[in-house]
């Protein structure tokens, strides 16, 4: 539901954060996530794809994603029915819009997930974390690309046996393609047709659920409120 | 497969048709989950089972928002979006207990001992354009059962009642069969319980080698972790299965 936000911010967090202090080619991949997180706002088209951790075929997602650095993000499905989401900072909002239950999720901020809120609230923090990156050639969709293979763990929050690639596109030097990988699955986000917008506008936060669909909390964990929680 | 002239027939293609084994199957598919007339919300899901391990995950498009993981009678439930695992033992005496909560997930595969074994002894009695076994299931405690089976031997519901004949536990429902590359399967499934329905549509079935099994990741360090048998989970889990508080566990 929220996870392909929360890869992706921990994919940009991660791959951002690969190129402070090393060689020109870092630096260059830096400068490419600079580019995108320093923007008042950057929108593109965007591709997941996800294994089948049982081997079957993979399944594919396409959308948008709007990203305003200090304010919020918003990535809508195109696909039929596909899910919407917001997250605004300045509006202490986390939405979830599900057009197959014709039904809004609504939670505080804070609610969010964390990965993706350090994206919105703190995007020089993902530029200026420190992990180590080294070249590394993949396929991806047939195709050799030249990407930089992410140290994983290196962030507190990281789940120690994920691992991150990243490649620029070759002719924009953004961002091209993410790659997040578990022991059960990978999940490849493609990005496509960055625009970069010296003006942000708050406008392209706003949720596309129509008037008065109906809402509902997103987080089952209100029926445990007033019982106390035990974490781990 | 021929219409079946006697009820012995109709069993006996159930039986090789139903409960042959499976070692191990792959499948994809959507589930539903409907209370009354209101679809609460679909998951698009993958499956993987080897010999009593059951692993599940669930999607909204392609991101991954449910795990459940059942060996043995341990069962792990993991709510991605909210961040929340429900983990432990199903117990013997709870419902029909693992290998009966086992059965419920793939309610396909009749090979099970005790299931083949109650279908077998069932009695056999003409029922609309098919037939209609009953019996009685033994497992930790004894429950009530009628299976109503096509013309052809194809199943078409299998009701299962409390102990003890204390009511109806679950209600399921069979879709017409259809061929799969790893067989025949029903088109889909429905559970029933009370005025909730959970429905899945099956649009893949394969039998992989065993090998292709894989458990699901491990939470994260910051997931809110809860016993199965903390009353939190209880409610969490009865008000997902839309299940009255006084009313029994399947």
């Amino acid at each position: 539901m929220t996870r392909a936000p929360v890869r992706l911010g921990a994919a940009l967090l991660l791959a951002a954060s690969a190129w402070i202090g090393a060689a020109s080619p870092q630096e260059d991949v830096r400068e490419a996530f600079r580019r995108v997180l320093a923007r008042p706002e950057a929108t593109a088209r965007m591709t997941i794809e996800r294994s089948d951790p049982f081997g079957g075929a993979p399944s594919r997602e396409r959308g948008s994603l709007w990203l305003l650095p200090g304010r919020g993000l918003r990535y809508r499905s195109s696909e039929r029915g596909g899910q919407e989401l917001v997250i605004d900072r300045m509006r202490e909002t986390f939405l979830l819009y599900s057009p197959s239950e014709a039904k809004v999720y609504r939670a505080p901020y804070s609610r969010a997930p964390a990965r993706l809120r350090r994206l919105i609230a703190e995007p020089d923090r993902f530029l200026s974390a420190d992990l180590a990156a080294t070249v590394e050639r993949r396929t991806v969709r047939g195709g050799a690309q030249d990407g930089y293979r992410i140290r994983s763990g290196s962030l507190g929050d990281s789940l120690p046996e994920v691992s991150v690639w990243m490649a620029r596109d070759a002719r924009s030097g953004l961002p091209h393609w993410v790659t997040v990988s578990s022991p059960t699955d990978t999940v490849w986000i493609e990005f496509r047709d960055w625009t970069l917008s010296p003006k942000a506008s708050p406008a392209d936060l706003k949720l596309g659920a129509p008037e008065g669909t109906p809402e509902s909390p997103l987080d089952p964990r209100e029926l445990l409120r007033g019982e106390g929680r035990e974490s781990r | 497969m021929p219409v079946a002239e006697s009820g012995a027939k109709a069993r006996a293609h159930f039986l090789a048709s139903y409960a042959g084994g499976e070692p191990a199957s792959r499948g994809a598919g959507a589930l539903s989950l409907l209370h009354g007339d209101v679809r609460d919300g679909t998951l698009d899901v993958r499956w993987a089972t080897e010999a009593e391990s059951i692993v599940v995950v669930g999607y909204v498009g392609p991101v991954r928002a449910l795990d459940v993981t059942f060996l043995g009678d341990s069962l792990f439930v993991a709510l991605r979006p909210m961040e929340l695992g429900l983990a432990g033992p199903v117990l013997a005496d709870e419902g029909l207990g693992p290998r009966g909560l086992r059965f419920l997930a793939r309610p396909w595969d009749f090979s099970p001992p005790w299931i083949r074994s109650a279908v077998e002894h069932g009695t056999v009695e003409p029922w609309g354009d098919g037939w209609r076994i009953a019996g009685v299931l033994i497992g930790e405690g004894t429950s009530p059962f009628s299976l109503e089976l096509g013309a052809k031997g194809a199943p078409l519901r299998l009701r299962i009642g409390g102990s003890g004949g204390r009511g109806t536990l679950v209600t399921i429902r069979y879709g017409e069969p259809r061929s799969y590359r790893g067989g025949s399967m029903p088109r889909w499934v429905e559970w029933d319980r009370g005025p909730s329905t959970v429905r899945l549509a099956i649009d893949e079935y394969s039998r992989p080698r065993p090998s292709r099994l894989r458990h699901s990741p491990p939470a994260d360090p910051e997931w809110t972790l809860l016993s199965l048998d903390d009353p939190r989970s209880r409610a969490l889990l009865r008000r997902f299965l839309s299940i009255g508080a006084d009313e029994t566990d399947p």
